[in-house]
């Protein structure tokens, strides 16, 4: 069963080489998508057996650790000291992978089935599914990798089909431009992965995960290294992510299809960064330093990217800013150290669902709205509750999943993570980091809410043919709504399923047992009604947040959440400046100085041609008179000895 | 067969060319198929040759060797080693894709395909040579045609920034200067080993190569430090080693397509490969004295590069300008001086060959259906080119490394081994990974991207067969390396060893 893994990422992209050879030349015709559809379910139907396997064995405590198969990529010998270089292609499986390639496949699955309905026009049909191929592929091979380098590879390669897709639209300059901004920024944080990788490897000669995490790592990464190459590694994570201060492109990258938003920006490629930091776990766990920076960049992003989602008017924009946010919760769960390792995951998953539930509902009302100029602003919607019941249940169930109301996937999982903070403090640092995880909840409480008031309820503002979506996009609404529904049962207080499943990680991140925690558990009930509370009164009927408006710190801070804080300003200072500056001098450089001095030789040269040609007259007198007066002197100097300065008495 | 396939990898070009300088001129599709022929042929023996290479065997294989003037120990010495064998299989891959890309030349086809091939037989037997005097002729036959190409069917852009580069003319004769005088420098140094080479031990002068691998030019005082940095610039000029790179650019894009693909493809790797072979391989602990200061011009040129590639809207200055910056890298590889970086650089030499061919020939098509090499007055062409689009943003993401394409295999193990000697200096040549990503997707959005320019509203794009042969077969190349980098690494480790280990002794 388990050698056959490497098909799992194998099946997608077999669909893409046949789209891109074969299919894409039925025009007019669905073949792609059932390609597509049937080769990713295939992939579905093999990871969803590997767990099953796996479980049973986790569950029957037969598990006796990941297993690898792998085979050898580049080799180097080791010459004169320096260590040999082995790099392998392999596959890891243990149940952080596995569940990973189930959630996925799943996920990928269906979004591909809803796309049937939502590209159905479009002219890139068959070129849109054979890019969601190989991002399932690429995404596979991320997850499935025994290997920080083939990690990278898989990294790189979701950020290029993230790169495709997002500019997908590519006649519209925006998305052209947010398709190269989605590539340059995450780049800039892979740039410290990379580096993180070589460091690595220099210091500890491997750059296997079940190696690495069997060695005693205090003994290889000496000094600044301890907390240097885990947060170089971070780096990535922080760029892939989302995370502060390179969380920019994200709100842009919205720019692309809404399938891809949903796939890629908010239940997969995303949550890679927190993968990285889960799978390379071992290097952060070693160094309290290390932690405390993901917590606090964490902690922040929720925080920061919170404020922001609450005054977006366009629906994917602030579905975007709580993507970032509730990635941050992961990355602050991730801080907390082994405590919040299983909470983090959990959230991961539960919050794929539902966001990619979100995302897809918010295309589902845009649909009809194809023919405005952003069909996603919200100043269009309003009470179209009644004209799409399947979008406006699934949507309210997405809703009360994120925002964490009881029993909902999202209570279960936040819940984990904010009583994993609140069992860390030990420092004031940490009961700061709580109070904002806190206030985060509650701001998610509140612009999820204002989302949906402002969309389905509230007097609807244009008469005609707001219709429900077709069956094709409404089935995959529904069956993600079960998972929003039922998938934090899997984490019940008390009987948690998940955490039996990685129990095997308690050998290398041991936690203290903690029993249900009903007081994080109230914390979290009152402020998702609080933030339910403050959205009813100011957009549940009629807009009354006007008069808040008047006041003149409400003012401020929403212009600043506005300006999203001025970072998409600090960002385009430092590109202006630090590139596009500095290439114009450069460029003047060369041209003014370099090769300036390269004509100047020429120009010399010619010059000095010119000159010496004065001296061919042609006149055989001249001639003569140079060749004698040059004996002449010739003689001279060689009389008088070689000191012919010196004219002798 | 197996003794002679490499000349018959020097002499297939040359005899073409011999062959079409008798063919009537009224019949260019007979002077092509001669001419794809001598390429098809070249193609063939390089991927013969590697095949046949036994990394496990001698270092020097396919030997040839016959006395020319014994007297002055000069003899026609050829044979390849796991350096000059990835070259040689670039050398045979490029040169057919040259050959198809100037299947479109018009004028005076029969002296382009004669100039054209002569090139190509230069460059092989510079590859190949083990004597260095021979090195410096096919040096110079693969440089002086290049004059006449780009001089007579070359092409004049539109240089807002460049007002002195008035015509093909001038950036012919800044190239031919250039070359002309790295080829002295190259010669001097030579020179030097020659009448040196008794001193360091060995018992007669000499020209060969792999007798002068015997010698040790460490017992000379001084000797390495002086003759070490001569070559390695002479060299370095031919491979756009900052501050001598000016001539690329102006060159590069003066020269008709199939010869920008040879210059970037395969003679900048000269240079490369001269450092390697000769500047480093003879004269180590010159190199030891050296590298580190050479380690910083290479970082200088890898971000410079890409600085200014940033600023150029020339299509063919991009390119040019990203040459220079991934020239760089090869830079860096060599002065990192240990096996990772030492196969780093020349993994990069060959990918960066095949992938600035591409790209060169994709700027080319581009040129000629647009008439424009102003990536401003493109735009929006995608769906009205897809295939140029496709294959363009390919090898754009090769170019930036992208892993899955070979240009990331040279990229993480020229930093690799870069780490291992300059530190802080390859955390600073990272900063040119990001750099290059700008000016690609820039460049592919400007060109591509948008709305389409109304001017090519009702231009045709479409591709006879050699055009889409040449370029698909290079994407191909590309990939497959990139997927299975050991078909490089394994030939080469055993050749690179004993020059590393030279290094590494020298280090304690």
């Amino acid at each position: 069963m388990f050698e056959w893994v490497f098909l799992v990422p194998l099946f997608p992209l077999v669909a893409f080489l046949i789209i891109v050879f074969v299919a894409r030349h039925f025009k007019g015709s669905k073949i792609s998508a059932g390609i597509s559809i049937g080769l990713n379910t295939l992939s579905f139907l093999l990871a969803f057996s590997i767990f099953v396997s796996l479980m049973h064995a986790v569950g029957h405590q037969v598990y006796t650790g990941p297993l690898e198969y792998s085979r050898p990529w580049i080799d180097l010998p080791g010459i004169g000291g320096f260590p040999p270089l082995h790099l392998e292609v392999g596959v890891l499986i243990d149940p952080l992978s596995t569940i990973l390639a189930v959630m996925v496949t799943l996920i990928s699955t269906l979004i591909m089935i809803y796309s049937v309905g939502y590209m159905a026009k479009d002219p890139g049909f068959s070129m849109f599914f054979s890019f969601l191929s190989l991002f399932a592929s690429a995404m596979l091979l991320l997850i499935f990798s025994n290997n920080f380098l083939l990690t990278f590879v898989g990294w790189e390669l979701v950020g290029l089909c993230s790169y495709l897709l997002i500019g997908f639209w590519y006649k519209k300059p925006s998305a052209a431009r947010a398709a190269i901004k989605a590539f340059v920024v995450t780049r800039t944080g892979d740039i410290g992965f990379l580096i993180g990788i070589v460091i690595l490897y220099w210091a500890v000669g491997s750059l296997n995960y079940v190696e690495l995490s069997k060695m005693d790592l205090h003994s290889h990464l000496l000094g600044w290294m301890s907390w240097g190459v885990p947060l170089l590694i971070f780096c990535g994570a922080v760029g892939k992510s989302a995370q502060f201060p390179l969380h920019v492109w994200l709100p842009d990258a919205m720019e692309g299809p809404t399938p891809v938003s949903a796939l890629i920006h908010a239940a997969t490629m995303v949550a890679a960064g927190v993968y990285l930091v889960a799978r390379s776990y071992f290097l952060f766990i070693q160094s309290p330093e290390a932690l405390l920076t993901v917590a606090w960049i964490g902690g922040f992003t929720a925080l920061l990217a919170a404020t922001m989602a609450i005054v977006q008017w366009d629906s994917k924009r602030s579905l975007a800013y709580s993507t970032i946010s509730q990635l941050g919760y992961m990355m602050l769960s991730l801080g907390m150290g082994s405590i919040g390792f299983v909470a983090a995951i959990f959230h991961l998953l539960t919050h794929a669902f539902f966001k990619a539930l979100l995302f897809l509902g918010a295309g589902s009302v845009s649909h009809p709205f194809h023919d405005k100029e952003n069909p996603f602003d919200m100043h269009h919607y309003g009470g179209l509750s009644k004209k799409m019941p399947y979008t406006y249940m699934t949507f309210l169930i997405a809703t009360l999943a994120i925002t964490g109301c009881p029993l909902f996937a999202g209570f279960f999982s936040k819940d984990e993570i904010l009583s994993a903070v609140f069992h860390a403090i030990n420092t004031p640092s940490h009961l700061i980091l709580w109070g904002m995880a806190i206030f985060t909840a509650f701001l998610t409480s509140a612009y999820m809410f204002r989302l949906l008031f402002l969309t389905f309820l509230g007097k609807e503002k244009r008469e005609e043919h707001a219709h429900e979506s077709p069956l094709t996009m409404t089935a995959p609404l529904m069956a993600l709504a079960l998972f929003a529904l039922v998938g934090g049962w899997f984490g019940w207080p008390g009987h948690s399923w998940i955490e039996g499943f990685f129990e095997p990680y308690r050998a290398l991140y041991p936690i203290a047992e903690h029993g249900v925690d009903w007081f994080g558990m109230g914390i979290g009930a009152t402020v998702f009604f609080l933030g339910l509370g403050t959205a009813w009164v100011l957009y549940g009927q009629g807009l009354r947040y006007a008069s808040l408006m008047e006041i003149p710190v409400v003012k401020t801070f929403h212009h600043l959440c506005i300006r999203k804080w001025y970072l998409d300003d600090f960002w385009n200072f430092v590109l202006q400046v630090l590139v596009y500056r500095l290439s114009g001098i450069m460029s003047w450089v060369d041209a003014n100085l370099v090769d300036a001095l390269v004509r100047m030789v020429g120009n010399f040269t010619g010059w000095l041609g010119q000159v010496l040609r004065g001296a061919q007259t042609g006149l055989v007198q001249q001639y003569l008179f140079v060749i004698f007066s040059s004996l002449v002197i010739i003689l001279l100097i060689l009389n008088s000895g070689g000191h012919w300065w010196i004219v002798k008495p | 067969m197996d003794s002679e396939a490499l000349t018959i990898f020097i002499l297939a070009p040359l005899l073409g060319a011999l062959v079409i300088s008798f063919l009537p001129k009224g019949k260019p599709y007979l002077i092509r198929f001669v001419a794809f022929l001598s390429g098809l042929v070249m193609l063939a023996i390089s991927i013969m040759v590697y095949a046949g290479y036994d990394p496990a065997g001698a270092r020097w294989q396919f030997q040839v060797q016959y006395d020319w003037i014994p007297t002055l120990r000069i003899g026609y010495h050829l044979g390849v080693d796991g350096i000059s064998l990835p070259m040689v299989l670039l050398t045979g891959i490029l040169s057919l894709a040259a050959i198809l890309a100037s299947f479109g030349i018009k004028e005076r086809v029969k002296e382009y395909f004669v100039l054209l091939l002569l090139v190509e037989s230069g460059v092989a037997g510079s590859f190949v040579s083990l004597d260095l005097f021979f090195f410096i002729l096919f040096y110079e036959l693969a440089s002086l045609p290049i004059y006449f190409l780009i001089g007579i069917w070359g092409s004049e852009g539109q240089h807002a920034s460049r007002s002195w580069v008035t015509t093909r003319d001038f950036s012919a004769l800044k190239l031919i200067l250039y070359l002309q005088l790295g080829g002295a420098l190259i010669f001097i140094g030579f020179f030097a080993l020659y009448l040196f080479s008794v001193q360091a031990g060995l018992s007669h002068h000499t020209f060969d190569l792999v007798e002068l691998s015997e010698a040790n030019f460490a017992h000379i005082p001084g000797f390495a430090r002086i003759v070490f940095p001569l070559l390695f610039i002479a060299f370095g000029i031919e491979a756009g080693l900052f501050p001598f790179h000016t001539w690329l650019p102006d060159g590069h894009s003066a020269a008709p397509t199939a010869v920008s693909m040879l210059l970037a493809g395969v003679l900048l790797k000269m240079g490369g490969y001269g450092i390697m072979r000769f500047a480093c391989g003879l004269l180590p602990d010159g190199a030891h004295t050296w590298l580190q200061f050479f380690g910083i011009i290479a970082v200088i040129n890898i971000l410079y590069g890409a600085w200014c590639a940033l600023k150029q809207t020339d299509i063919k200055y991009i390119i040019a300008y990203s040459s220079v910056s991934h020239m760089g890298i090869v830079f860096l590889g060599i002065a990192s001086q240990n096996i990772l970086g030492w196969t780093g650089a020349l993994f990069q030499m060959f990918s960066h060959g095949i992938i600035t061919a591409l790209l060169f020939a994709l700027a080319g098509l581009i040129y000629e259906k647009t008439h424009s090499r102003n990536v401003l007055q493109h735009g929006g062409l995608a769906p009205k080119a897809p295939f140029l689009a496709a294959t363009f943003i390919v090898g754009g993401l090769a170019s930036l490394g992208l892993p899955s394409m070979s240009g990331f295999v040279a990229e993480f193990l020229t930093f690799m081994g870069a780490y291992g000697f300059l530190k802080v200096l390859m955390i600073i040549a990272t900063l040119g990974l990001v750099l290059t990503a700008l000016y690609i997707l820039l460049t592919v959005k400007k060109v591509f991207f948008g709305p389409l320019n109304e001017k090519y509203a009702n231009q045709e794009f479409s591709h006879p067969w050699w055009e889409q042969v040449h370029v698909v077969g290079l994407v191909i190349v590309m990939i497959v390396f990139g997927i299975m980098p050991s078909l490089i690494t394994s030939v080469a480790q055993s050749s690179l060893g004993p020059i590393v280990r030279a290094f590494h002794g020298m280090m304690r």
